[in-house]
């Protein structure tokens, strides 16, 4: 028991910490937290500092709801428990059509056009190959989310200063640090050897 | 030959053939609307071919232990796996194109009975039990309460 418990604790834990950057940065902590983002912006709301200012009270709100959900749903799992953990005996068969069943309505539901569910079968499927070829999937929603933002940012920047905000101390070290990032795994690899050939491999 | 052939390879190729055309494509645009394509093509392009030198260079790493949020199962044989998967695949695209012939309010219980029966092959009452059931919540509350608007299936459109 316990040992289903710690993880389950330490997953729902995650949640909180993940929503600060999302709320104070726009940027999201987890993939859960970039679908957040991408339901801010359908409803107007721009993070950032002005989440932790004028709309304060929106996100004391968020913290409260995650708050009295952790409290409801302890005070239900005491009551419920035995109940619930039967529906892990619920075959597989029995759950799939409803679930591709809901899944198919709310993607249609989005815009109520029928080209939202050729979308979600593309990103479905190319969900599925990113899976079995190891790539991360959050850096993809993340690049949907964020890249009418970025987008814009860069047209007002390069208009602006045109490429001379390139050169800027925050954006040089933002630069750098994507550099590190994409590189360091190969030099890791490179620098390892065979030992870290063949920790790897 | 393997290793071209494996998935990881052929996304990676995807992304720099999406990524060289992106370029070619924005050639001829304004400076202004090609800028940002050309920003996020470049380096697409570039880590694309990175990927495709090590698929064809490195053996692909195993990457047990490390932090994923899915995983595909590692129990069963890869033609069980692949069967499974082209099952899964084909039940999904036919609901999608039962919802295109029939519609949503026909489609839906349609589709939950047969893969009860087919894949599940469940017994008679509970197969029409959950079909009634999924056709009580798109009839009731998707269709009457939240009055939601479902096109008519293609069939249907036809004949009117």
């Amino acid at each position: 028991m316990r040992g289903v418990l710690g993880p389950g604790a330490a997953n729902n834990s995650k949640e909180g910490g993940a929503l600060i950057p999302t709320i104070a940065f726009g940027v999201p902590g987890s993939s859960a937290m970039a679908i957040l983002l991408g339901a801010f912006f359908m409803q107007g709301l721009m993070p950032g500092p002005d989440m932790l200012d004028k709309h304060l009270t929106l996100t004391f709100s968020m913290v409260w709801t995650m708050v009295i959900a952790n409290i409801v749903t302890v005070a239900l799992s005491f009551f419920f428990l035995n109940q619930l953990a039967k529906l892990t005996l619920v075959r597989g068969a029995v759950l799939i059509p409803f679930i591709l069943f809901l899944a198919f309505i709310g993607s249609y539901t989005s815009n109520n056009s029928l080209g939202d569910l050729v979308v979600f079968l593309f990103f479905g499927l190319l969900g599925y190959l990113m899976i079995r070829s190891s790539w991360p999937r959050a850096p993809l929603v993340l690049g949907f989310v964020l890249g009418r933002i970025a987008e814009n940012n860069f047209y007002i920047s390069t208009i602006r200063y045109g490429f001379s905000w390139l050169l800027r101390p925050v954006v040089l070290i933002l630069l750098v640090l994507t550099v590190v990032v994409i590189l360091y795994p190969l030099l890791r690899f490179r620098k390892g050897g065979p030992s870290a050939r063949e920790q790897s491999a | 030959m393997k290793r071209v052939l494996s998935s990881r390879f052929l996304l990676a190729l995807a992304g720099a053939m999406i990524a060289g055309y992106a370029l070619y494509a924005s050639l001829h645009w304004p400076f202004r609307t090609a800028l940002f394509p050309r920003v996020i093509a470049v380096p697409l392009l570039a880590l694309s071919l990175l990927e495709l030198l090590l698929c064809a260079v490195v053996a692909e790493p195993e990457r047990e232990g490390h932090a994923v949020d899915f995983e595909l199962t590692k129990d069963i044989t890869p033609a069980l796996a692949r069967i499974r998967t082209v099952a899964i695949f084909s039940w999904i695209f036919g609901f999608f194109f039962l919802i295109l012939l029939f519609g949503f309010t026909l489609a839906v219980p349609l589709f939950v009975f047969l893969y009860l029966k087919v894949v599940g092959k469940e017994g008679w009452i509970l197969t029409l039990l959950l079909t009634l059931l999924s056709w009580l919540t798109m009839e009731g509350l998707f269709n009457r309460l939240l009055h939601l608007p479902f096109p008519e299936g293609w069939l249907f459109s036809l004949w009117t």
